[in-house]
């Protein structure tokens, strides 16, 4: 067993001319959460997708527990897509039949004993799930393997307070404590309490790496404060109604002119 | 695990074929009825068992169809759309992933064209026809001989000619589900138009396919009917020679396709997989 | 008792605080044993890790020992609690002297305020 879970080295993604990542060096050790933020765009799912073996690096390398993602590195990462990925005919029943049959680290039981307690029945089919169903059903399909590594990608994206905590409650209850659990997310606030340590991904790059109790001890303030610091992107506009201090001095133009629209107007009222 | 990977892919087309399948042979033996018994062809002016055989034609069509479009979705959308997230990131090799779909569909094309052909065999077997079938075989015997100065056709050379059609049979079928594999590989690589872009490398890879096939059959003279003219070597080789050497050489050429179909497409889904 | 994370200073410090004041609250009483860390961590909440990094420093300061086979137990010593007791209740009052100066009282004036509210 490696001592580091996940090693990227030089790590490259181009989509065509597009970089999604442009050169991520990244130690991740074991038995830790640690949560992937950055806003949207910044690579998180590409980072995962790479990491679960859904896409090739264009340069540099992956190891994860010492090996390039393929079958071995398949059947130690449990990934929950950003999306639903069931086909729609099969029941809850045969969603544990091939999560049995596939993955030896799938605890059924303790699957089944989850859907119960979501009153959730095991022979409904998938199609006739409400969405907010279908997606506690991948949860727990996920979070009931004693995995080395869960890669989550927005977990909590777009979901109610209520069914937030149930996602985070079922992370926190079911994970296996010598693996680790990252999980990628813009709403940091909802997942700061959870987390060991941090990553935020700006532009493609890892621009720190830190636990997140040493950052509210060296910065004072908490990890949402500083990833809206980081990420703080100043906005123009021909009136800015609450100017901060922070952007007065050094960002406010010394004279507001309005924007050269008026000939695009004069264009758009002739046709 | 590809035999794990086909339970599952069997279980989810049978659940669309087997009342297919029931259906198809429930229609032949209704209109087997209405073929044979003289007062239900008649019922009704006879409308009712030309409706029930133009409903077993429109089956027999339906299910071709049905086959071919669920053969082309259960690889599209069990592998290059969302339910690809599950699939591969299974612990299992590409490989494995390919022709657990490709063999599954397999046995879905065999079975189907075995159901229909039984239901044909239910519609119109009867002794007559049992009769004109020998009477044809026979007259296929002289034929033969006719043409080949003499030589008879041996005992044991039915069945072999049997088993070598259906070999080459299921052959033609996995490199035909391998040229679509292949052709949908190269279309989901695009960011856009992926199913568009699959069509189109479906008919390049064909038209390719068919010039070399075709300059290649011409040079070396291996057409049906460049053999049919020169019988001569039939001599040499014998009737079963003859057998094993035509379907030899067609079950050859399915082989090379499947080889050309199916290396790009492990390499296609394995590096360049580029799921939405 | 809500347990209750603030943005400004460590989570791990502030679990401390707030074990340590359920612990003189009498939710968790003397001698008895304390749920385990997995239990503490999704009853607040937070990571498992931090928990534990809160309930060492527990044992580092006596109110908490570790017993290594049946989990961990609140002290017995009475004295040593109350001693943890006045020093909260100490930095209760220096905040609420701080707050009424703020105000523009005198501590004498805060003082004269709270005998006639009490």
């Amino acid at each position: 067993m490696e001592e580091n879970l996940i090693v990227c080295t030089g790590l490259q993604k181009r989509f065509g001319n597009a970089a999604a990542l442009r050169k991520v060096d990244l130690t991740v050790g074991r038995g830790k959460i640690v949560g992937l933020l950055g806003p949207n765009g910044s690579g998180k799912t590409t980072l995962i997708k790479l990491l679960c073996g859904l896409l090739q690096p264009t340069a540099g390398e992956i190891r994860i527990d010492g090996q390039a993602p393929g079958p071995y590195t398949k059947s130690i990462v449990s990934y929950l897509p950003d999306r639903m990925y069931f086909a729609d005919w099969m029941t809850a029943n045969d969603l544990m039949d091939f999560f049995e049959d596939f993955y030896k680290d799938f605890r059924r039981q303790k699957a089944e004993a989850m859907c119960a307690a979501l009153g959730l029945q095991m022979n409904q089919r998938i199609k006739t799930m409400s969405k907010g169903t279908k997606e506690k059903l991948q949860l727990i399909l996920v979070m009931s393997r004693e995995a080395q590594l869960y890669l989550l990608d927005e977990p909590i994206a777009g979901v109610d307070p209520a069914a937030r905590d149930f996602i985070l409650d079922t992370i926190l209850g079911n994970y296996n404590e010598n693996g680790t659990v990252v999980i990628s997310t813009h709403l940091i606030s909802d997942v700061e309490k959870v987390l060991d340590e941090v990553i935020f991904l700006k532009k493609g790059e890892v621009v720190r790496q830190d636990t997140v109790d040493h950052i509210r001890e060296t910065e004072g303030k908490s990890v949402d404060a500083l990833f809206r610091e980081v990420f703080r992107t100043v906005p123009y506009g021909e009136y800015m109604p609450h100017p901060r201090e922070w952007d007065c001095a050094a960002h406010a133009p010394e004279k507001l002119e309005p924007p050269a629209r008026a000939e695009n107007q004069e264009g758009g009222d002739a046709q | 695990m590809t035999g794990k990977l086909m339970k599952y892919e069997l279980r989810s087309m049978l659940r669309t074929f087997l009342p297919l399948w029931g259906a198809i042979l429930v229609v032949a033996l209704l209109n087997r009825c209405t073929l044979q018994i003289e007062s239900l062809r008649d019922w009704l002016g006879g409308v009712p068992a030309i409706l029930m055989m133009v409903l077993y034609v429109i089956a027999i069509i339906a299910i071709a169809i049905v086959a071919l479009v669920f053969m082309i979705q259960r690889f599209y959308n069990g592998m290059l759309k969302d339910e690809g997230y599950l699939m591969f990131t299974l612990p299992v090799k590409t490989s494995q992933l390919i022709w657990g779909k490709c063999l599954s569909a397999t046995i879905l094309t065999f079975v189907t064209s075995l159901i229909c052909l039984v239901s044909v065999m239910i519609l119109v077997v009867n002794n007559d026809l049992i009769h004109e079938m020998q009477e044809l075989f026979s007259s296929f015997n002289a034929t033969v001989m006719y043409y080949s100065n003499g030589l008879e056709i041996p005992a044991g050379f039915m069945p072999q000619a049997i088993l070598l059609m259906l070999v080459l049979g299921v052959a033609c079928i996995i490199a035909e589900i391998l040229h679509a594999y292949l052709a949908m590989a190269i279309g989901q690589l695009a960011g856009k138009h992926k199913a568009g872009i699959s069509i189109l490398a479906y008919i390049l890879i064909s038209m390719a396919l068919s010039t070399v096939t075709s300059s290649f059959m011409a040079s070396n003279g291996f057409g049906i009917g460049n053999l049919l003219e020169n019988v001569s070597w039939l001599e040499d080789v014998g009737m079963t020679g003859g057998l094993w050497l035509f379907f030899g050489f067609n079950i050859l050429v399915a082989v090379l396709q499947i080889v050309i179909f199916y290396f790009p497409t492990n390499a296609l889904l394995k590096n360049k997989l580029n799921l939405e | 008792m809500e347990w209750k994370i603030l943005d400004n200073r460590p989570i791990w410090a502030q679990l401390q605080e707030q074990l340590t004041l359920r612990i003189i609250a009498g939710t968790y009483p003397l001698g008895s044993r304390l749920p385990s860390v997995r239990e503490l961590a999704a009853e607040a909440g937070v990571n498992p890790n931090t928990m534990q990094r809160a309930l060492s420093s527990l044992e580092g300061s006596g109110l908490v020992a570790a017993n290594r086979t049946a989990g961990r137990f609140v002290t017995e010593d009475r004295e040593r609690l109350d001693a943890i007791r006045m020093e909260f209740a100490r930095s209760r009052m220096e905040e609420y002297l701080a707050g009424m100066e703020t105000l523009g009282f005198t501590r004498d004036e805060a003082k004269q305020l709270l005998m006639e509210e009490a």
